[in-house]
């Protein structure tokens, strides 16, 4: 009784007795309001506390999403330009410009989706890391293929205009 | 407890002489020991419904299927679509020994509807893409975000995809 009458009689700047519980914990007594106040460290600390468990885990990117973001609009946005003028104006710089740029939207697209669905909360701790992995090591391929292929094939360009031209041939031979 | 007594606890440092010092032999000094708090590992939600094996509840099979949604995940899958034409094209010619002009007159022989076929599954996903992506650049430039907006410019992005899927099939 006379505990609880001093507990209620601490003056507001008792609320400082939270951060002084730090000292009572790791076993200081001196120099602190305790000596006044034995009974304050009690209010400092619910020891039957209930900690809640992290919750489940995410492949949250840690640091500043934006600059990812706003790259991948750039992209996108020169994609659109690119793409028709490396077919208007054909050359091997602009073959290899369309590969490094086609091949980087899609793999920060892939990725996307790939954060997106395959999640620690469904598949555990190693397949998402593993499919980022792999999603890497593809798109390193394809980049080098689509380069290589432009380096000593037709280039992409050229490929997908043959691809196109000998069907319409068909179709003017058939008029 | 008496009024008086009220007082004087009202009174804080004033405990010890309060009594005339009858009490002060009595009030000790309470050293507390501290003792880790007993940490009970809260189950998670998602635990405890595993625990007791409950199913899930409906979610994707139970919405409607509506023009927003539908246009939005049409995005998605034909943007993995030409992606997967891409890389498949890239790393396969990587492997392949010969070089692109033979296999395209290999595949010359293909039935010409096989071959038109194989346009459109080309053409098609890579029209809606591009549309759609316009579409989506325009959101990211808060442009036409209200609904009624996002209606109109998914009726228009679907004319035009067919145009240019038109368009790239027999221009």
């Amino acid at each position: 009784m006379a505990l609880a009458l001093v507990i209620r009689c601490l003056p507001r700047s008792m609320n400082g007795s939270i951060r002084t519980s730090h000292m009572w914990s790791k076993g200081q007594l001196n120099g602190s309001i305790f000596k006044h106040y034995p009974a304050a460290g009690l209010l400092a600390k619910d020891t039957n506390a209930m900690v809640a468990v992290a919750p489940r885990r995410e492949m949250s990117d840690g640091g500043d999403h934006v600059k990812l973001w706003t790259a991948e609009r750039a992209l996108s946005v020169g994609l659109l330009g690119i793409i028709p003028a490396a077919f208007i104006v054909p050359s091997p710089a602009m073959d290899y410009l369309l590969a490094v740029s086609l091949v980087m939207h899609c793999h920060w697209g892939i990725e996307a989706s790939v954060v997106d669905y395959i999640r620690p909360a469904i598949f555990g701790p190693v397949i998402p890391k593993v499919a980022i992995a792999s999603l890497y090591g593809l798109s390193i391929f394809a980049l080098g293929g689509l380069i290589y292929f432009s380096y000593s094939d037709v280039g992409l360009v050229n490929a997908v205009k043959m691809f196109w031209k000998f069907l319409l041939e068909d179709y003017s031979t058939l008029e | 407890m008496s009024i008086a007594l009220r007082r004087l606890m009202a009174c804080p440092g004033l405990h010890r002489g309060a009594f005339g010092g009858v009490m002060g032999s009595q009030i000790r000094n309470v050293v507390l020991r501290s003792q880790p708090a007993a940490v009970k590992t809260a189950e998670d939600f998602f635990e405890k419904n595993e625990r007791l094996k409950r199913p899930m509840s409906p979610h994707l099979t139970i919405y409607k299927p509506q023009i927003t949604s539908m246009l939005s995940i049409s995005h998605r899958i034909t943007g993995i679509a030409v992606t997967g034409y891409v890389y498949a094209f890239s790393i396969g010619m990587m492997c392949l020994p010969a070089s692109f002009p033979h296999y395209c007159a290999a595949l010359a022989t293909a039935s010409p509807a096989l071959l038109f076929s194989a346009k459109f599954l080309l053409a098609f996903p890579f029209a809606y893409h591009t549309c759609n992506g316009v579409r989506h650049l325009m959101w990211d430039l808060a442009k036409g975000l209200e609904i009624s907006q996002v209606y109109k410019t998914g009726y228009t992005m679907l004319a035009a995809t067919t145009l240019l899927t038109l368009a790239l099939l027999f221009c």
